[in-house]
């Protein structure tokens, strides 16, 4: 086994060493000439999208040609149990990735913390030790591709994308996560790396593992793609226009608000005896919107960055540190006096945030620091910061503050609050308070108009129609100091039908729970709705009866269609009961894998191809 | 007078006698000529194999006909020997073989529309390669 | 220790519509040279890769070595050596480098064997396989197979694309090694010149099927070519055990296999003037067996073709 482990190494050398060198310089000038490694989750996916990319190459070059038939036979009729051959080819391929990506990243990363260059948190080293976890889950993806016999073998190598949506949770959680995947994967390609090279259908738990990703990976994009295709023919079929929209449904409220237009529209519809008054004095540059965009906090050692943390003040640049908690300048001469750290209470406070810290800047002169509970005002030039406010429990900030004239307005899990502006000796003063009816989750956005007595607010729900909740609603109050009153409400017609809305629901409730899991176990930074300690608002949303009976109609479906499926097949009745339970359980994933991995006796199986003349 | 001579025939593939056939015919024919004389030792099978590019056991079959039908002997770890030609076959064998042998010839010449004495003329250069033996 | 190294059992194995093997059922026994023959397609390469566990059957059961072919264990595998026309070898290495390797895993190896061959192809071990021609990594191919040393050898079309020497060179390395057990070798190959030298038994494979199997003497002393005149009305296509039917400036020549005795006063019985016969050598009567019209059992008639 030693000796193929060596041999392997051996043929990829050169190319190794030329990759390792190649991204070492890249990597080095990228962390120290730019902001990569403050940079938001998708151009950090790029750049990993890179390695993960490169190592399916390496995956595709080493199986597409030891997939041939003369090739295959010789690597694996040898007198070694083919565990060992594969451990030994596998191996090869992880020490490969460690020294090409891995090796080179974390020496990149020591330079450039070394320059003081950018900030570099335990949490970058970790994430380079994750990107070699992505690369092996690449190459074992593209490992599948290339020798599984089956159809669709192609589809596990979106799985690598499928992990990385995990990656705004802690980079030390997620090791799990990322070492489960790479240990179900390499046990799928385990199972087809066998002389026949596909799972024997005499041993089911084979079939089974290597099922897995298969499943998981069906489900996605049947998810994915009936949404895509769905969107596009709602959009061909006109119904983005407003003249088409859905009377009384989310869209048209949403243009509606657009157009400054909806509190009056819900004003009419009230039976209340002062809205005809209040339609007089609501004119279009009344209605002012505020939506909850901070829809996620930055996590401490998360290992991607929901958004850009970068703070530009006092001629410098700051980074919040996860390490030490607090912002770092990136001026070199500053490096370890006090002035280089800002703290709650600005430049020189040592303490550090209690929440790993967010800034947005709010003119040339001031910024606002967010973490979750506490809003900060800082101000640009004399790097000093107010605390505008605080929440406890578990009421966290949901919005940016929106600042007019002598209001400043906040959305929080909870409630939407009007404060006086500006803060007068210290923190904020309420002038008002309106709990939120619905999850912050479902809150789509907020508008509000001044009265002659007090406020009116509109509330629209529905943001989460289009996965699948219900009974979403659009409510108006009316609020005087602590006197609320709602004034109209009602419940938002869906724009699309149950079908869709229930997609992933309808599609396999097993494994949209099973994709949930991840969500609801591992803290990724979200605003939770109110009494949610856990990101579980959609795992237990209650599915309406319609998707309920449709789901139960196409697990009875999958599961006759499996028995159709096999009931000419050679196999054991044990191997057929197992599927047909798979599709009772698991519903259209199962049987789509089924139909992939099993195949037909009398379906197409390509004869093999005579390899060539040299081996590569 | 025990030395190993070389026994110089020749294999052709693509010939209608199987190659066991062409190898004791060839080595009987060098025994009647004269060319391995008695008590020569044959070539080893792996040496005559080797020689004629043919696989040892189709050798190690002709020598077991030769051996059987007495036209060599074997002796313990020394190898094959030439024997002393006696003749092993009944009269009526011998009758019945050559029977067969002119049958055979007569079946291959009668359409060169030879006359028969040229035919036995041609019969008779050809013995004339052979010392007779006529042993009883 | 059983005595057949190969059986297979109304063997099948498909390829999409296609059957690469029909009901094959054989038995080669232990010790000698066993030629497959049959032309490209056949179904060799796919019996072979099937006995050595790289494919699954479609139906019915392969045994090697006295173990199913579809659960070969690591030990089994170090007792079967092949060799294909590819002559497989990692290009990025260097001979003495793949030997290593080859030699920590099989516990049997012979090094006097292994060197034995590689001298005779002129191959040193510190060249790089990627600089050997084409006969050198034959010879290499087939040197790491019978250092091997095993019970059996399987060879696919190994002298395919050689040039003389290189062929010549094979083949004695094949037959005339002194040292190491007596491995049973499969040879598969369509060239008769070889087969005529080196084959123990024959296995004439066509369409997937066991077309015929002996020994070459036996066949050969059952096909026989025969000639004669008929006048035209006769039908001569329906004779029991025609192989092949030639018409040649009038005369029919009839390719027969098992030919009764008296057979030359049948064909007069039937009108037939001229009679006359002869042996046929051995790849005569091999492409007499091979039919490329529909398939048909032994001593039925094939077809007729005529010139």
């Amino acid at each position: 086994m030693l000796d193929l482990f060596i041999a392997e190494l051996r043929r990829y050398r050169i190319a190794a060493l030329l990759f390792a060198a190649a991204s070492f310089v890249i990597d080095f000038l990228v962390f120290r000439t730019s902001n990569f490694l403050d940079a938001e989750y998708a151009v950090q996916g790029a750049g990993l999208a890179v390695f993960v990319l490169a190592s399916m190459a390496l995956a595709v070059f080493q199986f597409g040609s030891y997939k041939q038939p003369a090739r295959w036979l010789w690597l694996l009729h040898r007198p070694l149990p083919r565990l060992q051959i594969f451990l030994a080819l596998h191996l090869a391929s992880v020490v490969l990735i460690i020294l090409a990506a891995g090796i080179p990243m974390e020496l990149a990363l020591l330079a450039t913390k070394a320059g003081n260059a950018a900030v570099v948190d335990t949490r970058h080293y970790l994430g380079a030790m994750h990107v070699v976890l992505f690369c092996i889950l690449g190459w074992q993806a593209g490992s599948y591709a290339m020798l599984a016999r089956h159809r669709g073998a192609f589809i596990v190598l979106i799985l690598p994308l499928m992990l990385s949506s995990l990656y705004l949770a802690s980079a030390y959680v997620l090791l799990l996560p990322a070492l489960l995947c790479l240990l179900l994967m390499g046990g799928a390609l385990f199972t087809v790396f066998r002389p026949e090279r596909c799972s024997s259908a005499r041993q089911p738990f084979s079939v089974a593992f290597a099922a897995i990703p298969m499943m998981l990976c069906l489900y996605v994009i049947m998810n994915w793609g009936f949404m895509i295709v769905f969107n596009v023919a709602f959009t061909a079929a006109g119904m983005m226009n407003p003249a088409n929209h859905v009377p009384g449904g989310f869209l048209g409220a949403l243009t509606a608000s657009g157009e400054r237009r909806l509190i009056a529209g819900e004003l009419a519809k009230s039976d209340d005896p002062r809205a005809q008054a209040w339609r007089d004095q609501v004119k279009p540059d009344n209605e002012r919107r505020f939506t909850p965009e901070m829809r996620r906090f930055p996590l401490r050692d998360q290992a991607g960055n929901a958004d850009y943390s970068m703070l530009n003040a006092g001629n410098d640049y700051w980074v919040f540190s996860h390490d030490r908690m607090h912002y770092v300048a990136l001026n070199e001469k500053l490096n370890s006096s006090k002035e280089s750290i800002l703290g709650p209470r600005g430049v020189g406070d040592v303490t550090p945030f209690s929440r790993a810290a967010v800034s947005v800047s709010r003119s040339k002169t001031e910024a606002y620091i967010f973490t979750p509970q506490s809003l900060i005002l800082l101000d640009r030039k004399t790097l000093v910061a107010q605390q505008l406010v605080t929440f406890a429990g578990d009421e966290m900030i949901a919005s940016l503050p929106e600042v007019e004239g002598d209001s400043l307005s906040l959305i929080t899990n909870r409630r939407f609050v009007e404060y006086a502006w500006p803060a007068v000796g210290g923190m904020l003063q309420e002038r008002f308070s309106i709990p939120l009816a619905g999850p912050l989750t479902d809150l789509a956005l907020v508008q509000s108009a001044i009265v002659a007595d007090g406020h009116l607010v509109t509330f629209i729900f529905g943001q989460n129609q289009e996965y699948g909740a219900t009974n979403s609603q659009i409510i108006t109050v009316h609020v005087q100091g602590d006197k609320i009153t709602t004034i109209h409400q009602r419940t938002v017609v869906p724009d699309a039908g149950f079908l869709y809305t229930q997609r992933e629901f309808w599609m396999s409730p097993a494994v949209f729970a099973l994709l949930q899991m991840p969500r609801v176990m591992f803290d990724s930074g979200k605003v939770l709705d109110a009494g949610f300690t856990t990101d579980s608002m959609k795992l237990m949303l209650p599915r309406p009866l319609s998707a309920r009976i449709l789901a139960l109609i196409v697990l009875l479906a999958s599961a006759a269609a499996a028995g159709l499926w096999l009931r000419r097949e050679n196999a054991s009745p044990r191997y057929k009961v197992a599927w047909i339970a798979a599709c009772l359980i698991i519903g259209l994933p199962a049987l789509f894998a089924l139909v992939a991995l099993h195949g037909r006796q009398s379906a197409k199986r390509t004869a093999s191809t005579v390899g060539a003349l040299q081996p590569a | 007078m025990s030395e190993r001579v070389p026994v110089l025939i020749s294999i052709a593939t693509g010939d209608p006698r199987p190659i066991v056939r062409q190898i004791v015919d060839g080595i009987r024919r060098q025994i009647i000529s004269g060319d391995l004389p008695v008590g020569a030792i044959l070539p080893s099978v792996r040496g005559l194999a080797q020689q004629l590019s043919v696989n040892p056991n189709t050798v190690a079959k002709a020598y077991n006909e030769l051996s059987a039908e007495g036209w060599v002997d074997a002796r313990q770890g020394l190898g094959l020997f030439v024997a002393l030609q006696r003749q092993r076959l009944s009269d009526a064998e011998r009758a019945r073989r050559l029977h067969e042998a002119v049958h055979h010839f007569v079946g291959e010449v009668i359409a060169l529309n030879y006359s028969a004495a040229d035919v036995l003329k041609a019969i008779d250069a050809e013995l004339q390669q052979f010392p007779t033996k006529k042993i009883k | 220790m059983n005595s057949y190294v190969i059986e297979t059992e109304n063997l099948n194995l498909r390829y999409g519509q296609k059957m690469a093997l029909d009901n094959l059922s054989l038995k080669i026994c232990r010790g000698g040279v066993h030629a497959f023959i049959g032309a490209n397609g056949a179904g060799k390469s796919s019996l072979f890769r099937l006995l050595l566990g790289f494919e699954t059957p479609s139906g019915g059961s392969a045994r090697i070595l006295d173990q199913d072919c579809t659960a070969l264990t690591p030990e089994v595998r170090a007792r079967i050596g092949f060799v294909n026309e590819e002559h497989t070898l990692p290009a990025w290495m260097r001979v003495d480098e793949v030997t290593r390797m080859q030699r920590n895993q099989y516990a049997g190896w012979k090094q006097v064997r292994y060197e034995e061959v590689l001298r005779n192809f002129n191959v040193q071990p510190s060249q790089k396989v990627r600089e050997l021609s084409r006969g050198e990594r034959a010879g290499v191919s087939l040197a790491l197979a019978l250092g091997q040393n095993p019970e059996l050898l399987v060879l696919d079309e190994p002298t395919l694309g050689l040039d003389m020497v290189a062929k010549r060179t094979l083949l004695e390395s094949l037959m005339y090694s002194d040292e190491g057990q007596d491995s049973t070798i499969i040879y598969c190959s369509h060239q008769m010149e070889e087969i005529e030298r080196i084959a123990d038994h024959l296995v004439i494979i066509e369409r997937g099927r066991l077309r015929h199997m002996s020994e070459p003497d036996e066949l050969c002393s059952r096909v026989r070519m025969w000639a004669a005149e008929f006048p035209p009305e006769v039908d001569t296509g329906k004779l029991p055990g025609l192989l092949e039917l030639q018409q040649i400036d009038g005369i029919s020549h009839l390719l027969m296999l098992d030919s009764p005795a008296g057979f030359d006063a049948q064909l007069g019985g039937m009108g037939a003037r001229n009679i006359t016969s002869s042996p046929v050598s051995l790849g005569r009567a091999v492409s007499g067996m091979l039919a490329t019209g529909h398939i048909s059992r032994e001593d039925q008639p094939l077809r007729s073709h005529h010139a």
